[in-house]
């Protein structure tokens, strides 16, 4: 094994992990966190170009134009997401309810190619085995579901218990605008 | 023949890169900053080119090795250095406090109302119940951490003495 090559294999190595590193905070934490199927997308393309670089199999320069247009296309596209809704909306797809009043959404799940099982499954890694504990489930467009309970099957809050606590959750209300409607029982 | 060989070079890959992850720690594999996301990202797509032969056994293990050692010493200067984390992790931004959308941030991370409501909405907070939130954060793990107003959080057991059945 040349050791010169494996010297300038190290060197490259590094260089395109400190590059990496500062596209990956330019673009922001919705990369990291994976906010949208595009910020996925962005993270997959912008790892498969890598290799080569750091291999020496294309030119440095190269790689480093690739990565450069990636990046600014998916930073692009984020501030066109964030001005314009309509964008956003066609480009992500909207949430899905899978769960609505306590029964499934036949529709919904067939729309995302998911079955009754798929769909008890989501709600048990949220705690919830009953259904009708379910006021709305959606399968959201970063794949994740989100559970919205019934009011009732809510944990007890403080102001549930507390009378000072009440009057707090009363002032929130008003200044906030509309606070959770509960019903009193 | 030849299958054999890709056989052997892949689980050659698998035990060095589970070396590498279990020396580089725990934190890498939860993928809680950037950079365990960058290599994250950068070492599975080292891979293929080991598997089909592209690159010999050697120049692979150093160049692994190599990303992992900077990996190394990045995080080990980020805990040591509250500046460098700084820069190079970020800080976690509030975009949500006493209910109400910080705009600042929000824009700062291009984050859209709708987006907004669906990090919350996966939380378990939809849009009626903001004003329950005290404070929602995104973590440099691009995460969400909700944190709610003191009279929206459940009672404590220390508390029982004080609970009374509702009239």
């Amino acid at each position: 094994m040349d050791p010169h090559e494996l010297l300038m294999t190290a060197l490259r190595a590094v260089a395109v992990y400190v590059l990496m590193l500062a596209v990956i905070r330019l673009l922001g934490k919705r990369t990291v966190g994976n906010f949208t199927a595009f910020d996925l997308l962005v993270a997959l393309m912008l790892g498969e170009v890598v290799d080569e670089v750091i291999y020496g199999d294309v030119a440095m320069v190269q790689g480093f134009v690739a990565i450069a247009v990636i990046a600014a296309a998916q930073y692009g596209n984020s501030w066109l997401s964030y001005w314009d809704h309509g964008f956003l909306r066609i480009l992500e797809g909207t949430p899905t309810p899978i769960v609505e009043k306590g029964a499934l959404r036949r529709d919904g799940l067939r729309r995302e190619r998911m079955n009754e099982k798929d769909a008890l499954a989501e709600l048990r890694l949220q705690g919830l085995e009953d259904l009708r504990e379910v006021r709305l489930a959606q399968l959201e467009v970063d794949g994740q579901v989100s559970v919205i309970r019934e009011d009732w099957a809510e944990p007890l809050q403080r102001a549930d218990v507390f009378p000072e606590a009440a009057a707090e959750r009363g002032r929130a209300g008003s200044v906030g605008g509309q606070g959770r409607a509960r019903e009193e029982r | 023949m030849e299958l054999c060989q890709v056989a052997v070079r892949a689980l050659f890959a698998y035990v060095v890169l589970l070396g590498l992850l279990r020396a580089s720690g725990k934190r890498t594999v939860a993928q809680g900053t950037p950079f365990d996301f960058v290599l994250a990202l950068v070492l599975g797509d080292m891979v293929d080119d080991l598997l089909w032969a592209e690159v010999p056994a050697g120049r692979f293990t150093v160049a692994v090795g190599t990303l992992t050692l900077v990996h190394t010493l990045v995080s080990v200067a980020t805990a040591r250095s509250e500046r460098l984390d700084r820069l190079l992790a970020g800080e976690p931004v509030p975009v949500l406090e006493r209910g109400r959308p910080r705009a600042d941030a929000v824009r700062g991370e291009r984050i859209h109302p709708s987006e907004l409501e669906r990090m919350l909405r996966v939380e378990g907070v939809p849009r009626e119940a903001w004003a329950e939130v005290r404070r929602a954060t995104v973590e440099v793990s691009g995460h969400p951490a909700v944190a709610r107003e003191p009279w929206a959080e459940p009672p404590q057991r220390r508390e029982r003495a004080r609970v009374r059945p509702a009239p």
